[in-house]
């Protein structure tokens, strides 16, 4: 008899710190999600700016741009060539 | 007594209608309130499709997919939509009447503006508009502007609303470029935080394939310069010009004027959206001899050195009267000097000397009459004639490009197998697909026929280099080296005759001759400083190859 109730007892005790415990977690996990949204809003911005970048960088790096700007800056079309064929000597014998 | 049982009775009523109660809302109404709950606390957070990139040859992108935004709204929550329309409309760009419209309606959510960018969204984001909200979207972005768009094409949108490719790269490789949607289930609370309870994740990756294309961006770029200059300075309606890789069939560089901006494609005519280069036929005039020369040489019903018995003046053939160009006649030509001096005359004896059959079967090795299988979506195969309609005439024309069409594509395909050892590769612009998982797709080089011989090709290439060394256009020859090439002046076919003012002008060729390292067909539409190729595609054709000797750091051999 006195097991039975010993039993019983140590049954309730548990079913009584399980529920208590489920109390606590699910309470700490429904404000997680604060945390949760901050983290969303930070990833959201970051990844506005990195479209932005990325954006700026491929627009200045096009060749599109890069002529524009050299044309601006008075770079014109080399429009004779020199081309070294033979290897030149260091000295000639007299 | 009857108290008590009057009060038991009561009780136990009470406890009936309770029960009653429970069992109505809990089982008859059960699935009802579970969607309504699932709806307060539940949001499915759609992450919409980026779509692939087109990368350039060095790996540039070509086309990328940039973030922008889509602007929705719920009627139901907006009180005052005459405020909120102004206030959406001046940041948006829009009439006040059309937003006003939509925010008008009987609905939970109507779409307002589509592909906002960044900037935007966040100047609407700051006014805190009560039932306004925003999806992530991803639109298209070209960091060459319009560089290449014939090749590119655009992305548009299909009869549903999707996004969809059309011509170019993006409609041909439409299924590959474009990514999937992906769903997730997020709980959330009272004021709208996601809860980390539950997450239902869809399967897959939201992006799609990439194109690693044999597009040397800073080839497109001069050859689109080229193009244009040429056109302005020759009073051209149109031009066009490809360079191939003899050896692997790779586009290194195609433009096509008059042409469009992809971003904008809505305010172009749907003419423009067609790549000519692929699309449109034309007859090819002289830049055709090239190929009957070949056959000839390869069948050998000639040789270099044969020479030609009717090249003394004009030939009739069935009723018609075929002259030379500029109506010169050089007797007993031989085929080295028929093409040096693009005589109309000896080509048909080339003609006749192969035979219908001969020249009809050589015409499929080189493709002619059938698509090349370019990935571009939009190449329209040219058709040759059956044999059994083919007249005297049209064997005689033919063989010097009048009375035959093809595409510009088909030609410079055909004619790099010169280049090429006498192999015909097929053209191609994608090398690589990259998968959304990180594999590498490699498509290999495809030999589509052998037309040629490897003598016949030598043979040819020194023929060819002759043309241009002693051809009207020797003296735009780049010093040094050795190009083969021909000049082509096609009269345009007007009401069943021909136009003697408005001509095709046009050069192909390849350089180094010995090696080539590109093959390039340029063609001018009715040029009016002049109507000849020699004075007006012959030009570009070396100014553009003088560069690309300097830029693959070519030494002369000369």
């Amino acid at each position: 008899m006195k097991i039975i109730y010993t039993s019983f007892t140590i049954l309730l005790v548990v079913i009584g710190m399980l529920s208590i415990g489920q109390v606590v977690i699910s309470n700490w996990l429904s404000t997680t999600g604060i945390t949760l949204g901050a983290i969303e809003d930070e990833l959201k911005q970051y990844k506005e700016k990195n479209a932005l970048l990325e954006e700026r960088f491929l627009h200045a790096s096009s060749l599109t741009s890069i002529a524009s700007t050299a044309a601006e800056l008075g770079f014109v079309e080399k429009k004779s060539r020199i081309v070294l064929t033979d290897s030149v000597p260091l000295a000639l014998k007299r | 007594m009857w108290r008590f049982y009057a009060i038991v009775a009561v009780f136990l009523l009470s406890f009936l209608i309770v029960i009653a109660r429970l069992f109505y809302w809990q089982v008859v109404r059960a699935e009802e309130l579970s969607l309504f709950g699932e709806a307060q606390y539940e949001r499915t957070v759609e992450f919409s499709s980026q779509r692939g990139e087109i990368f350039a040859s060095d790996g540039f992108p070509l086309v990328a997919s940039t973030l922008s935004y889509l602007i929705y709204a719920n009627p139901k929550e907006i009180k005052d939509i005459k405020n909120v329309s102004e206030k959406l409309s001046n940041i948006l760009g829009t009439e006040p009447s059309s937003v006003s419209a939509m925010l008008s309606l009987d609905r939970f959510w109507v779409p307002v503006a589509s592909y906002v960018s960044i900037e935007k969204k966040n100047k609407i984001k700051e006014l805190s508009l009560q039932g306004v909200g925003f999806d992530d979207q991803f639109s298209r972005f070209y960091p060459e502007a319009s560089m290449s768009a014939h090749l590119t094409g655009f992305v548009g949108k299909n009869d549903i609303g999707e996004d969809k490719g059309y011509f170019g790269l993006e409609g041909y490789y439409d299924r590959q470029l474009k990514g999937k949607t992906l769903k997730i289930v997020q709980i959330k609370d009272a004021y709208e935080r996601p809860i980390i309870a539950k997450r239902e994740v869809g399967v897959g990756n939201t992006k799609g394939r990439a194109l690693v294309t044999s597009v040397d961006r800073a080839v497109q770029h001069l050859v689109e310069e080229k193009l244009h200059e040429g056109i302005q300075k020759y009073g051209a309606s149109g031009g066009m010009i490809g360079v191939i890789d003899p050896t692997s069939g790779n586009i290194i560089a195609m433009a096509s004027y008059p042409t469009f901006d992809q971003k904008t494609y809505q305010r172009y005519s749907e003419e423009f959206y067609k790549n000519p280069f692929i699309s449109d036929t034309y007859e090819p005039g002289s830049t055709f001899k090239t190929l009957i020369m070949a056959a000839g040489l390869d069948a050998k019903v000639v040789l270099p050195t044969t020479r030609c018995p009717i090249c003394e003046g004009p030939v009739n053939i069935g009723g018609y009267t075929i002259k030379t160009w500029n109506d010169k006649y050089y007797k007993n030509a031989t085929m080295i000097e028929v093409l040096q001096h693009s005589d109309n005359t000896g080509m048909v004896f080339v003609g006749q000397s192969l035979g219908l059959e001969k020249l009809v079967s050589y015409l499929s090795l080189f493709g002619i009459g059938q698509a090349t299988g370019i990935d571009l979506q939009g190449e329209a195969p040219s058709s040759i004639r059956p044999k059994e309609e083919w007249r005297k005439t049209d064997l005689a024309t033919a063989s010097f490009g009048q009375g035959i069409s093809l595409t510009p594509i088909q030609l410079l395909s055909a004619f790099a197998s010169i280049a090429n050892k006498g192999v015909r590769m097929k053209p191609r612009i994608v090398s690589t697909i990259h998968t959304s998982g990180g594999e590498k797709i490699e498509i290999k080089p495809k030999v589509l026929s052998r037309p040629l011989s490897e003598k016949t090709a030598k043979i040819m290439t020194e023929m060819l280099v002759n043309a241009v060394n002693k051809g009207e256009a020797a003296y735009l020859k780049p010093k040094g080296y050795r190009v083969a090439g021909k000049t082509g002046t096609a009269q345009i076919p007007v009401g069943g005759k021909y136009d003697l003012e408005k001509t095709i002008a046009s050069f192909i060729g390849f350089a180094p001759a010995d090696d080539p390292k590109f093959a390039m067909l340029v063609i001018f539409n009715k040029p009016t400083s002049s109507i000849y190729g020699s004075e007006t595609a012959a030009p570009t054709f070396f100014e553009i190859a003088k560069n690309l000797l300097a830029y693959y750091k070519i030494q002369p051999t000369e």
